[in-house]
This record gives C-alpha cells, sequence and structure tokens, in this order.
C-alpha cells in the first residue's frame, strides 16, 4: 500500500486541475483547502452551495470575520469584486442544470468505475448527504 | 393599510399546532437562523412537530471539539438552532440532508432520540430537498430528478428514463408554517436577506401555508430597492423585528 499523501499535497494536486476561467465548486473539508492553490495567473470563480459566486479567500482576521459569508463548510471567507448571492434552488439549479464545469468531493470509498462513497457508514446512519449527490450527479459526463 | 408586522415572537408562532410541518431556513451555524422564532416555539413547548432543516444541528450542548485542521468557529451572539426543538422532545420527524456526525462525548439529540424510536429521519439530498421546497411554492405537486437513481436515496421510488437518464420521482414538500431569517423588510413583506445567509430562507419564503419572516430591521415602503428585492412580499405573511440585531435578539 502506497503511502498516503498528506491533506496539503492532496490540495496542491487538485488546484492543478484548476483551468483558466473554470466555475468550481469545492466541498466540505480538505477540498475547501485547494482554493489555497489556485495556478497563478488563472481567474477561477469558486461556487459555493449555500448560494454564492466568486467568493475569496478564508477569513483569518477578526474584522474580516462575516457570519453572513460562509462558505459550504460554514467557513467564513472574504468577499471579492463581482461576488453574488442566491438561494438554494437556485443554487442547486446550477449544481444540476451541469452548469459547474469542476467540483471536488471529498470521499470515503471510491470504485475503479468512480462509484463514490461519502456520506453513511452502514451501522452508523442515517449519515449527511449534504449536497453531495447532486453535485456528483451535475459534475458527471 | 397592509400591515404585516407581528409585535412579539410569542404572538407571532401563537397559533402553530401539534402535529405542525416547520420550514426552518438557515445553513449551519453561522448563517441566517431564526433563532427568536425557534426559541419562541421552544418556549411554547408544542410536540409532534415536523421540521424540515438543512442542518438541523444539536440544540445546546457543550461547544463541540475543533478539528485540529479546521478554523476555529464562532457562533453569532444568542444564537439557537432547530436542535433545540428536539433536544426539548417537540420533534417526531426531521426532513434534512445534514444531521451531521455526533462527535464523542458531544450528546446529539437527534441520533440519541432516532435510536430510541422517538424520532424519524427523511434523509434528502440537499438539492432535492430544495427543489421540493421550491415546487411546493410554486404549486408544482412533484417532479422527476436525476440526483438518486441507483443509490440508497433512489430506493422505493419511482423511477423513469427521460433522454437514456434515469430520474426518480419526489413530491413538493409544503410546510404549514416556514420560519425565515433575513436582514429587512417593510410592512409588505418584501425582503432583503445579507451575502449567503439568504440560503434556505429564500426558498421556503412562501412554501407554506404561513411564512413568518424574523429581520434585523423594519423599514419604510419604498426603501428597499425593487431591482433588489430578494423575496417580493407576497411569499410573506407576518414579519417580527429584532430589537437589538447587534446583540441577536
Amino acid at each position: 500500500m502506497p503511502e498516503k499523501l498528506d491533506e496539503q499535497t492532496m490540495a496542491l494536486r487538485v488546484a492543478k486541475e484548476f483551468e483558466e476561467g473554470m466555475i468550481i465548486n469545492l466541498g466540505f473539508g480538505i477540498p475547501t483547502q485547494a482554493a489555497n492553490f489556485i495556478p497563478e495567473g488563472k481567474e477561477v470563480i469558486f461556487h459555493a452551495e449555500n448560494g454564492c459566486l466568486g467568493f475569496g479567500r478564508a477569513a483569518i482576521t477578526e474584522e474580516e470575520q462575516d457570519f453572513n459569508l460562509v462558505n459550504a463548510s460554514g467557513q467564513m471567507v472574504t468577499p471579492l469584486p463581482g461576488m453574488c448571492f442566491f438561494e438554494h434552488a437556485e443554487s442547486f439549479s446550477m449544481i444540476r442544470g451541469r452548469h459547474i464545469d469542476l467540483c471536488v468531493l471529498g470521499g470515503l470509498q471510491v470504485s475503479e468505475k468512480g462509484d463514490l462513497a461519502n456520506w453513511v457508514i452502514p451501522g452508523r446512519e442515517p449519515g449527511s448527504v449534504g449536497g453531495a449527490m447532486d453535485l456528483a450527479f451535475g459534475a458527471a459526463m | 393599510m397592509i400591515n404585516k408586522v407581528v409585535e412579539s415572537y410569542d404572538e407571532v408562532v401563537a397559533d402553530v399546532f401539534e402535529g405542525a410541518i416547520i420550514l426552518i431556513g438557515g445553513f449551519g451555524p453561522a448563517n441566517g437562523t431564526p433563532s427568536n422564532l425557534i426559541r419562541a416555539l421552544y418556549a411554547k413547548g408544542t410536540k409532534g412537530l415536523t421540521i424540515v432543516m438543512n442542518t438541523p444541528g444539536t440544540g445546546r450542548q457543550p461547544p463541540p471539539p475543533q478539528f485540529a485542521n479546521m478554523p476555529k468557529r464562532k457562533s453569532p451572539p444568542n444564537y439557537d438552532n432547530g436542535g433545540l426543538l428536539i433536544q426539548n422532545h417537540q420533534v417526531s420527524k426531521v426532513i434534512t440532508a445534514f444531521p451531521g456526525t455526533p462527535m464523542p462525548g458531544v450528546p446529539s439529540p437527534l441520533h440519541d432520540q432516532r435510536i430510541a424510536g422517538e424520532l424519524t429521519v427523511e434523509m434528502c439530498p440537499q438539492g432535492t430537498m430544495a427543489e421540493r421546497i421550491r415546487a411546493a411554492r410554486a404549486g408544482i405537486p412533484a417532479f422527476f430528478t436525476p440526483t438518486g437513481p441507483g443509490t440508497l436515496l433512489g430506493e422505493g421510488k419511482e423511477i423513469r428514463e427521460f433522454n437514456g437518464v434515469p430520474a426518480c420521482l419526489e413530491y413538493a414538500l409544503k410546510g404549514d408554517f416556514s420560519f425565515v431569517r433575513a436582514y429587512k423588510a417593510d410592512r409588505r413583506g418584501n425582503l432583503v436577506y445579507k451575502g449567503t445567509s439568504r440560503n434556505f430562507n429564500a426558498t421556503m419564503a412562501g412554501a407554506s401555508t404561513v411564512t413568518i419572516a424574523e429581520v434585523d430591521y423594519l423599514v419604510e415602503v419604498g426603501d428597499i430597492d425593487p431591482e433588489g428585492t430578494s423575496t417580493p412580499g407576497i411569499y410573506v405573511d407576518r414579519v417580527v423585528v429584532r430589537k437589538n440585531p447587534e446583540e441577536g435578539i
């Protein structure tokens, strides 16, 4: 069994998939960290399932922290020019309607065919599906 | 004169009845939760409720241990989540996308009461949940969605193929009451939200027989930009205004 990659390396590797002009949805957990490694000179737009397109990096200082500006992990982030807000049904219209170019999801297991297990462990129901199933479908093809 | 403003939280939830279906807006701890409406319903003690909430939460618990690799989270002042109603044994069913995973040492009333057979949990993919609520608002009884077939959450549902893609039948999710949290309202019920707190709040407004908006500020008719109104007042029946928005009450 190969040695496990650390989280930063995984996030860095994911960010190498980012291409100019992409709309990208980053899932809960490690995927969120990929936002720290946008390839230099490329303009990408991040989508958060809770209704935001075009937000910036994580909020660090007390002054930057805003309860009304969070990403899908519930982490407070910073605003950027060109950012916009929308409600949940609209947000998932973007997802299910395949308007998102790239989605990065955390996972428990994945098969060689791409079947993904990421929201429930047998015996530990009910699990937490969140937006993963809609995102996985919306990013297919 | 049309005036949807109701003076107190207690008064605005007075007619919530036993067994009612309540749609509650918000997304996780920091994001547009109608905490005062939840507290008023907690104080009223109405039982047998079905609550529809993306992230019901665990009620009032000691702060969970932080994940080492995640930034510290803080909650808005005087924040309460829908888990408070579960903790108070007022809920018999929860329809949700994200009940969370209980952490060692932190009780989760939802998980505990589910195991004890006190309540049932209907798991719903987040996008399907949003669309079921939108459908209720739009008067659409049911729809087909490609999310679900081939998974645990597609089991037992009617499946049809459209252009070679399997889709499952989902029904509109109409509530008796919607509890939504907004930033500004006028007396006609026009609403504006702040940032990502729009989330399920704007989806749920109008999706129940009675929609109640808890807002930070009441403004004069004409002060909300007609081009920038997020929820038209037609979807809102009652408005209750926070007396001290900065303190969260």
